[in-house]
């Protein structure tokens, strides 16, 4: 019996001393957006924020050169809208307060049968926080059951965070840790090209309307509203016969544009724009390549411009 | 009736033409695990081979529950 | 409440509470028959109804078939129940109830009705009825025994198979106290369990799933070759982890279950490799099917053989599902075999040239990839999911170029750090497949040693991937 406590007492012991090392570790890991924000200064006055297409499609650096403001880009890959509420959350917990927030708001996100979902390991650092680990016990009860657990908060999610640990470990000794996804932009490579255009006219079987997403929308909405920041929604616009061949898709985004109605904030489409026509500008059924980055970027932020931050 | 020894003998020299090994030597506490070639697949054929030997006949649950070269050579000598 | 995880060893530890709160060993059978009714119920109501009612059908009929003679007949009515019973509810699994043509399955066995464990207690209980006719053993007269038998929680998942009698005597002599070889070996057999489960298999799945289940991803044939050996090397850790909880749990109860494995994956041939791979089912078969069948025809010598290696590869992929891919499965493993009976003597020959190291060194790769070929179908889906591999295989490019996501044939978009687990995963797997000899030897070591456990303990929370807990492949059959 004595040996079994001792046992337990040098495992929970070590374990403990691992979480403190690895939440160092990851702390330091600047490639994750939520250590970003938390660890440096960013000082934007255009935050842009959604999922994937956002932060592979967002270039802060030509939004400046355009508009003259600074901005930054807070999206991340596969992340729904708690995901992104949770993302700014702690965004404006440690940053100085943007006077925008240009969010993508696209009608597959809204879709439940789309697996975009709240990432709960990017905030594997943040679960003692209550309104964070509020929402992980919302959407991820297994996680916020088991992170009470020494290390298991990291390790749970440890096809992620092993690699984040270890890269942080990397930054730390190669002392790159700055110069990473300074402004939260993922360009496309050269070699995110289509090869089979086929792909680009998936049909989407199922879509059925996600009502706790649409909350959590009108969350993040209420909150600019209450911190005075000025929300912006708009929609990166999907290969024209994918849209057309999907009805729903109009359907939802008819819907979202009644919510924006609702709070009278704007909601930018560019559904029948010509960059839709054109697959060369494509490389996934909502993803751009180089050429559709750069002509999106251009499109969204000219229009912005003029309607918005000149008046 | 033959002695243990000699029907040790004779199995020996069954096991190595089965088995075509020369190096194969058997005593009464012999197993299968001891010897690489022998199992469920080979083992039918030795049994057979050792019956037209002897000109006996062994039943199914005999053959089955032959654990060492002790019991086999036990079992001979009962039928022979 | 899946072996291995959370709520098991929860329900776990409170069994053993009260399992050595008990001096009596009449209760403690009690106890551990009415855990397992509750473990099962976790598996839906109709699993408790199949195996209780099997069991007590089994029972009786053997105790009033053995009163008037067992006769062939009566033997050949209970296994026809026996059977019946298993064919008809494998036919009603869904996939089989949506598509006849064995062409598309969405996922092996989902079963309209839950049975758990129904293939396993079915070949103990054909085992009872054949060893009550032959005379082998007296007839049960203790039914909670005879059900415990069948449903006992630790094993009803899948396996090990049981020899009835043999347990039945196990369970009279339960010990009274805990002892610390039966705590140290219990626990350490269920860590390295979970280990196996959490930092392996669960990481090795990265790139297996893609592999088999995607239409999407189109690896290289070098990509199809790693796929698949992955997944011998990840069939073997899900079913040998699943084995060591299994052992592990009922040693915590004094209760010894038959191993299942041996060190498969270091096999030097295909006859090798099933002696040493799921152990108990291949008894069964060598006991039940291929040693009666043989022994008939015995005088057909290696004719003799080779048909009872085909009966057994075929009522035993029969036994896995019916389906076209588990037939390909069996009918390749019967290939292997009967081409190395035939060639008993040049294969020996063969040997005799290696040096013993070199053999080795050259022949396990060789079995593995052998055995990897046959998975590659039991595996599959379906048909249209192994010919879309054999494609990939046969008549894509075979070898690599590119990076290193495009000839594993996975996404762009596929972050790095899923990459990067797929790699640990291998690591680890080697890792343990080197040390393999001398785990296995400190598992059965009988004294608490606490560095050892801190070890372990602090191996499987620092390095288990704890998100997608699964159910154990096996749990199928």
């Amino acid at each position: 019996m004595k040996k079994i406590v001792i046992t337990i007492f040098i495992s929970v012991t070590l374990l403990f001393l691992f979480q403190i090392a690895t939440g160092y570790l990851i702390s330091k890991d600047t490639k994750l957006k939520t250590t970003r924000i938390t660890k440096s200064k960013l000082d934007a006055t255009v935050l842009i924020h959604g999922a994937c297409e956002s932060e592979w499609t967002i270039d802060p650096d030509y939004v400046e050169k355009v508009t003259g403001q600074k901005a930054y880009n807070l999206a991340e890959a596969y992340s729904n809208f708690s995901d992104n509420y949770l993302a700014l959350y702690l965004y404006l917990k440690h940053q100085k307060k943007p006077n925008y927030l240009v969010l993508q708001v696209a009608p597959q996100e809204l879709n439940r049968l789309i697996p975009d979902m709240l990432n709960s390991y990017r905030y594997a650092n943040f679960v003692d926080d209550s309104v964070v680990h509020e929402i992980l016990k919302k959407f991820d009860s297994h996680y916020a059951f088991y992170s009470n657990i020494p290390y298991l908060r990291f390790s749970y999610y440890n096809n992620f965070i092993l690699h984040k640990n270890l890269r942080g470990l990397y930054l730390i000794l190669t002392n790159k840790s700055n110069n990473i996804l300074e402004n939260g932009f993922k360009a496309p490579t050269e070699s995110d090209t289509l090869k089979d255009f086929s792909k680009l006219n998936q049909k989407i079987d199922k879509h059925e309307w996600d009502f706790e997403q649409e909350q959590y929308l009108r969350k993040i909405i209420e909150y600019c509203k209450k911190e005075n920041i000025k929300i912006i929604l708009y929609k990166l616009p999907v290969y024209q016969k994918h849209y057309n061949d999907n009805p729903f898709l109009k359907e939802y985004t008819f819907k979202i544009n009644e919510i924006a109605k609702e709070y009278l904030i704007p909601y930018f489409t560019f559904d029948t724009s010509a960059i839709t026509y054109n697959y060369h500008n494509y490389y996934a059924v909502n993803h751009f390549t180089k050429q559709g980055v750069t002509k999106f970027n251009k499109m969204l932020f000219n229009t912005i411009n003029d309607s918005i931050f000149k008046k | 009736m033959s002695s243990n020894e000699n029907i040790l003998a004779d199995l020996q020299s069954i096991f190595r033409v089965e088995f075509s090994d020369q190096t194969i030597i058997l005593n009464e506490s012999t197993t299968a695990d001891e010897i690489k070639m022998w199992d469920s697949i080979t083992h039918m054929g030795l049994m057979f081979s050792i019956e037209q030997h002897y000109n006996i006949s062994f039943s199914l649950d005999e053959i089955i529950s032959f654990q060492s070269i002790g019991d086999l050579v036990n079992t001979i000598k009962v039928k022979i | 409440m899946v072996p291995g995880t959370f709520a098991y060893f929860g329900f776990l530890f409170i069994v053993i509470l009260f399992y050595y709160a008990i001096n009596k060993v009449e209760f403690k059978q009690w106890l551990l028959l009415i855990s397992s009714l509750f473990f099962l119920y976790f598996f839906g109501i109709t699993s408790i109804l199949f195996a209780v009612s099997l069991s007590l059908v089994n029972f009786f009929f053997g105790k009033y078939a053995i009163k008037g003679g067992y006769t062939f007949r009566k033997l050949a009515i209970i296994n026809v129940i026996n059977i019946g019973v298993l064919i008809s509810l494998r036919l009603t699994s869904k996939y089989h109830f949506e598509t006849i043509s064995f062409f598309i399955k969405d996922e092996k066995f989902e079963f309209l009705i839950s049975t758990l464990g129904l293939g396993f207690y079915t070949m103990q209980n054909i085992a009872y009825q054949i060893d009550l006719y032959k005379k082998r053993y007296p007839a049960d007269t203790d039914l909670l025994k005879f059900t415990l038998g069948n449903i006992f929680f630790a094993r009803i998942s899948s396996g090990p198979i049981l020899n009835l009698n043999s347990f039945n005597q196990q369970l009279t002599t339960l010990p009274i106290r805990f002892t610390e070889e039966n705590f140290t070996i219990g626990l350490q057999r269920c860590l390295i369990g979970v280990i196996k489960k959490y930092l392996i298999v669960e990481r090795l799945a990265v790139y297996v799933d893609n592999c088999f289940d995607s239409t999407i991803y189109t690896p290289c044939g070098l990509g199809v070759v790693f796929g698949t050996v992955l997944f011998t090397i990840q069939l073997y850790f899900d079913f040998s982890g699943y084995m060591d909880i299994a052992v592990g749990s009922a040693r915590f109860f004094g209760i010894k279950l038959p191993e299942n494995f041996n060190m498969p994956l270091r096999s030097e041939s295909i006859a090798d490799w099933w002696r040493k791979w799921h152990i108990t089912l291949m008894n069964w078969f060598t006991q039940y099917v291929y040693y009666p069948l043989v022994y008939q025809i015995r005088k057909y010598q290696k004719t003799s053989v080779i048909v009872g290696i085909a009966a057994t590869f075929l009522i035993s992929s029969l036994w896995h599902g019916f389906g076209f891919t588990y037939l390909i499965w069996g009918g390749l493993h019967f290939l292997y075999l009967a081409y190395s009976t035939l060639n008993k003597k040049g294969l020996q020959l063969l040997k005799s040239k290696f040096p013993p190291g070199l053999y080795s060194f050259l022949f396990i790769p060789i079995t593995i990839l052998m055995v990897s070929f046959a998975n590659l179908f039991f595996r599959s889906t379906n048909m249209v999911h192994a010919l879309r591999l054999l494609t990939l295989l046969f008549k894509n490019k075979f070898w690599p170029s590119g990076t290193l996501h495009s000839w594993l044939g996975m996404n762009v978009i596929t972050e790095d750090s899923i990459l990067f687990t797929l790699w640990v995963g291998v690591f680890l797997s080697l890792l343990y497949l080197i040390f393999e000899t001398k785990l296995i030897k400190a598992l059965s070591y009988p004294k608490f040693r606490i560095g050892w456990f801190v070890f372990l303990i602090v191996m499987l929370v620092t390095l288990g991937v704890f998100d997608s807990a699964s159910r154990f492949i096996y749990m199928n059959f």
